[in-house]
């Protein structure tokens, strides 16, 4: 019985869902797994709805300078004035949207070149993987740290300049495991039935590392995330969107340490640490399923 | 006395799936300049069996029940500070496949005098003399003592495991398969350098493997273990002429001898059994030719069928003919 | 390939690398949109006999690929330009004086402080798996992790200088004051430095640690370490001497690639404690768009990070017994 394109589609599609379907099913049972993604679906929750909750215009003067947790101020006001909780709130969105996009275009970037590379070798893999080698060797943090400087501040281009120098391990990744998969027989058979190049490369191999490349995803919005504190903290990030990071640049620069006012220094930083631990966590337990020597020494 | 008796071994290993029963009742001794060969398929728990003497099971591995005992005293009983004392100084073990068994860091001069100096009083250069005395016993340049394991070949490998066993003289040496991993002819060389070195230095051996034709060259007592029991146990010429359990003649007969006629190579069908749930009865029934009914109910009595050979069957009488190796 | 032959191979990389970081930043500067050493003409920080100078010095009114060949001329006379701030002391001076020395003081001693808590702690773990000790470590080196090192080092001042003062609020040593001798500079000095240094370390201990305990768990599973327990030696034995040194072979590497994290980790904490040193120096260039000290920062880390690389891949290779000894 032949089967159509219709039917070998809808296969497809079934096996993929019952693959996820098991994944999910392993996921569930790591407490630690299952944490980061309560942590991470909090944070989430509370980025969209932000416009809803948040009591203030973060960059609006509303209040006393450094006035401290009180009377319509869950969390205080900064040095001129503006409410540390809204701040805080929107800033959760872009944490999240650096993260998120950051690590989507490095992943991206990433799995290109690594598809490319792997799968017809030749001159081209040369290229790509001198390429490679050539943003692996560059230091990465004063590489972002000068691109930031230079480009202007803004959110785009914290989040080009973060993709830009982190897809090298995605790369490395995705090409060697095309390399394996390439050799497969499979492969081979759908090249001996003449399929084209794109589609085994899109429908053979490419589904088989989506796990792998999902999960290096997640380690890279843990870092995209730390880095744009942390260019936002040396004033790198956009003015103009308060991001924790920017939030705690200002408490810095105003010395609020030297003066004690916690409650511009706490809150920030606990919710840096609480998305990081979040997606770590996540990854964490990731890596676990899909690595299977870890998998054997648990025992 | 006896250098080794193992009496009632019962080791366990705790799965998430229930505990697999590895070595259900294990007995045997090794007497001075014997060597007892421990013959059976992998995973009937041979391995298992040197693990425990040597009390280097993992962790999920447990001694359940009986008696190890070497030189008069019983292994099961001691601390592990005390187990450390006679590691090595009373019973060594060869591992199988020495490619990783050397740590690839130290040289091998270094390996084997750090076990000398740990467990005797004396200078680095007496434990370094002993140690070349000992290279030129399994036939190695003395000279190599400072290489790395990696600079080795794979037997000259095992060599050096072979004399890093020797080096404290310990009463007892375990070998674990220990030239399966080597090519062919390497295999007899080290076969040959073991019966040498028996003979001169009247070792007193375990020898574990599966290759029954190793057995018949090198031992003097064999134990056949069958998932996690022995099933025949006797002297190695009348085990070999005479098997009295369908297991040991269908591993004898699963072996081709070049001379003679050729036959069709006998081999045992099916798979060894589930540890966690072994077969009901005698363990072997499912796959044992002669099997009847009374073989999935009672496990049979292991009892003396003859001075000094045991087996483990109920039909020993009515099989002893059908078994019996073909002149 | 023989050891002499990595080493030449490896520094050759390195080599064509540095060239590459080189060209990169030339590139930057100069091409980036808001061409900044173009900005000179522009600057009003700037006196016009300087511009001049500068526009002379750097051919900034001839085509590219001369501005370039000058670039490298100057370059090779330690020439990096002026700074836009310090208006007249020559970027070379600033970068390559003081502030480097603090750094590198910063850099090391939080490194060293790192690696060697982070392997003994790592070791001790993996072989108390499970335990408390173990189960405590991982959440603190977690918990290291997911914090930003500048938050870090501001809740220390926070705490340990504000509400406790055990701690200095800044710099590198007290203003104003002048030591009678050297002894007591020092103690200044390394007090200023306890804040800073433990701030860096702290977060890198967590990274050696969880690094350090995987690779142990991974070496425990090898062959040779049933052969060491088999032997009967102590278990420090086994530990430090058989499982460690196998595991510290890959941890080398890992430093090397660290060096890239310390420059950026060493930024946020001399920002935070006002520490005199390179990182500042960023923090403050970029405040002030100082755009020659930057262009120069970047090729000092740049060089920086390369040497560190091949260095720890000499290392390795050394350390290594199947590297060294292949050819001989």
């Amino acid at each position: 019985m032949t089967s159509t394109p219709e039917r070998v589609q809808r296969e497809r599609f079934s096996t993929s869902v019952r693959r996820f379907k098991g994944f999910w099913s392993l996921y569930k049972t790591s407490r630690i797994g299952m944490f980061g993604l309560s942590l991470v679906f909090a944070f989430l929750v509370v980025a969209l709805i932000t416009p809803w909750i948040a009591p203030y215009d973060p960059r609006a003067l509303v209040g006393g300078p450094f006035q401290p947790p009180g009377e319509g101020h869950v969390l205080g006001t900064d040095q001129i004035g503006r409410d540390i909780f809204s701040m805080l709130l929107w800033g959760s969105r872009i944490s999240l949207m650096v993260g998120l996009l950051a690590s989507t275009f490095s992943v991206a970037i990433g799995t290109a070149i690594g598809l490319l590379s792997g799968y017809f070798r030749g001159p081209i893999d040369s290229i790509l993987m001198r390429i490679t080698d050539l943003f692996i060797t560059l230091p990465s943090i004063p590489l972002m740290l000068i691109l930031a400087a230079l480009l202007g501040r803004s959110v785009w281009n914290i989040i080009f300049v973060i993709a830009i120098t982190g897809w090298t391990s995605t790369a490395r990744m995705v090409r060697s495991q095309t390399l394996s998969i390439k050799e497969r027989p499979y492969v081979e058979a759908a090249r001996s039935v003449g399929a084209k190049d794109s589609q085994i490369m899109f429908r053979h191999i490419l589904p088989n590392i989506i796990p792998l490349i999902f999960a290096n995803a997640i380690v890279g919005i843990v870092n995209a995330i730390l880095n744009e504190s942390g260019l936002s903290f040396l004033g790198l990030g956009d003015p103009t969107k308060p991001s924790w990071g920017l939030i705690l640049r200002y408490a810095n620069e105003v010395g609020a340490m030297a003066t004690g006012r916690l409650w511009f220094i706490i809150p920030p930083g606990i919710c840096i640490m609480l998305i990081t631990i979040g997606f770590a966590f996540s990854s964490y337990s990731l890596d676990q399923i899909l690595n299977p020597r870890l998998r054997e020494r648990r025992g | 006395m006896p250098v080794l008796e193992v009496r009632d071994l019962v080791t366990h290993y705790l799965t998430t799936q229930g505990p697999v029963d590895a070595v259900s009742g294990l007995n045997f001794t090794v007497e001075k300049g014997q060597t007892f060969g421990l013959a059976g398929e992998s995973g009937c728990g041979k391995t298992t069996a040197a693990l425990s003497i040597m009390g280097l099971l993992p962790s999920n591995g447990r001694i359940i029940g009986g008696q190890i005992i070497i030189d008069g005293d019983d292994l099961l009983q001691m601390t592990e500070n005390e187990l450390k004392k006679i590691r090595w100084s009373k019973v060594s073990i060869v591992f199988q496949g020495a490619m990783n068994a050397l740590n690839p860091v130290l040289n091998v001069g270094e390996q084997i005098t750090e076990v000398i100096l740990e467990k005797e009083d004396g200078s680095k250069s007496e434990a370094l003399d002993r140690v070349k005395k000992l290279f030129e016993l399994v036939e190695i340049e003395p000279s190599r003592i400072v290489e790395y394991p990696h600079e080795f070949s794979g037997g000259m490998r095992q060599r050096v495991m072979i004399a890093m066993a020797l080096a404290n003289y310990p009463l007892l040496v375990i070998a674990d398969e220990p030239i399966t991993a080597l090519d062919v002819i390497v295999q007899n060389q080290i076969l040959e350098l073991m019966k040498d070195l028996q003979s001169k230095l009247d070792l007193s051996q375990i020898l574990i493997t599966h290759d029954l034709s190793v057995i018949a060259e090198t031992c003097d007592k064999v134990g056949i273990m069958y998932a996690g029991k022995i099933v025949e146990y006797g002297e190695a010429s009348p085990i070999f002429k005479t098997p009295l359990h369908p297991y040991t003649s269908a591993l004898i007969g699963a072996y081709p001898s070049i001379v003679g006629e050729k036959k069709k190579l006998n081999f045992i069908p099916g798979s060894p059994p589930n540890l966690i749930n072994p077969p009901g009865g005698c363990r072997f029934h499912p796959r044992c030719p002669y099997a009847k009914e009374l073989c999935s109910q009672i496990e049979p009595e292991y009892r003396e069928e003859e001075p000094g050979h045991y087996a483990a069957c109920h039909y020993v009488e009515e099989l002893r003919d059908s078994l019996r190796l073909e002149d | 390939m023989g050891f002499k032959e990595y080493v030449g191979k490896r520094t050759l990389h390195g080599i064509i690398t540095i060239i590459m970081a080189i060209t990169l930043n030339f590139i930057l500067f100069r091409i980036m949109p808001g061409d900044p050493t173009r900005a000179v003409s522009g600057d009003p920080r700037v006196d016009t006999a300087t511009r001049l100078a500068l526009i002379a010095k750097f051919g900034l009114d001839r085509p590219l690929i001369e501005q370039f060949a000058l670039y490298i001329y100057n370059l090779a006379r330690g020439e990096l330009g002026i700074s836009f701030v310090q208006i007249g002391r020559p970027v070379i001076d600033i970068i390559l004086g003081r502030k480097m020395i603090n750094t590198i003081i910063l850099m090391g001693s939080s490194m060293f402080i790192a690696f060697s808590l982070g392997i003994i702690f790592g070791v001790i773990a993996a072989w108390r798996r499970g335990t408390k000790m173990d189960v405590s470590f991982i959440v603190i080196s977690l918990a290291t992790y997911s914090m930003p090192v500048f938050w870090f080092g501001m809740l220390l001042l926070l705490f340990f200088s504000y509400y406790i003062n055990i701690f200095p609020i800044a710099g590198t040593i007290t203003p104003g004051i002048v030591h009678p001798n050297f002894i007591e500079y020092t103690k200044d000095y390394l007090h200023h430095l306890m804040a800073p240094m433990i701030t860096l370390g702290v977060s890198f201990f967590g990274g050696y640690f969880l690094f350090m305990r995987d690779t142990i768990l991974d070496v425990f599973t090898e062959d040779y370490m049933l052969t060491a327990r088999a032997k009967g030696l102590s278990n420090r034995k086994i530990l430090f001497k058989h499982a460690m040194r196998n595991a510290l072979l890959p941890m080398v590497s890992l430093m090397g690639v660290h060096i890239t994290f310390l420059i950026s980790g060493a930024t946020m904490t001399e920002t935070v404690f006002s520490w005199d040193g390179l990182g500042r120096l960023i923090y403050d260039s970029v405040r002030n768009n100082d755009y020659p000290v930057l262009q120069g920062i970047f090729l000092f880390m740049a060089v920086l990070v390369v040497v560190a690389n091949i260095l720890a891949d000499i290392v390795n290779a050394y350390l290594d017994p199947r590297i060294k000894e292949a050819a001989e």
